[in-house]
């Protein structure tokens, strides 16, 4: 299994780079794998309620969000999503969730 | 309708010539392409956004509804069945320059009856032979 390394601590991810163990997440390693996304500087209050979101999302019901029920309940366009996670809302905003790699859904 | 030849270029990536229009189409690097242009399922996608915005514009046009400048945003999901891989899910947001308002949903039916959309949901015949 790769790992990957995230201010000193080590990950156990999946071949794409998605977290395996989501009790290992915490908001540095969100905020530590930005920077290896490509997303600069700190992550924003649209960026946490985007992550925030999913995680909640996922604890519920055990899968990601469909992308539109995402854009609806957390306000934000496709667009707008896309200018947070420029790897999209699946490789880039569950990525940083700590979810595994999400199939079907967003 | 005119023929749509696809040439094979190099790796993945094969042009398209069509009514004298040429473009490439390629996988992206992690799908092991060059990424010389746009995936085939990219370019779906960008058909059927495109074709639902020409019915938009003309909807517009005829009913005087301002849209220069309008824009589609799309994104689609990649179900994976076993080796059988489909796009599962389409999404899209419109964006005209001033909101339509009780006519939205009117403007919303003018692209989805476009001639791209209605081949995705109904599912065309397809006979392909070597």
């Amino acid at each position: 299994m790769p790992q990957l390394e995230i201010g000193g601590k080590a990950y156990e991810v999946d071949e794409d780079g998605f977290l395996q163990e989501l009790d290992k997440w915490s908001r540095d390693f969100a905020q530590g794998y930005a920077a290896i996304e490509g997303i600069e500087g700190e992550l924003t209050a649209d960026h946490w309620k985007l992550i925030d979101y999913i995680r909640d999302y996922y604890t519920q019901y055990g899968i990601a969000p469909m992308i539109r029920k995402l854009c609806k309940d957390t306000g934000l366009s496709l667009k707008q999503i896309y200018e947070l996670f420029p790897s999209g809302p699946a490789k880039g905003a569950c990525k940083l969730a700590g979810l595994s790699k999400p199939t079907g859904c967003v | 309708m005119d023929l749509i030849s696809i040439k094979h270029e190099n790796g993945l990536c094969f042009s398209v010539s069509v009514r004298g229009h040429r473009f490439l189409v390629d996988m992206g690097e992690d799908d092991g392409g060059a990424d010389q242009g746009p995936s085939p399922a990219e370019l779906l996608i960008a058909s059927l956004g495109s074709c639902v915005g020409a019915h938009i514009v003309r909807y517009c046009q005829t009913s005087k509804i301002p849209y220069e400048g309008m824009e589609l945003n799309l994104t689609f999901q990649i179900a994976d069945e076993g080796n059988r891989k489909r796009i599962s899910n389409i999404v899209g947001d419109i964006s005209l320059p001033q909101d339509p308002g009780p006519r939205s949903s009117a403007v919303l039916r003018a692209g989805q009856n476009c001639i791209v959309r209605n081949t995705l949901a109904r599912g065309p015949e397809i006979d392909l032979d070597i």
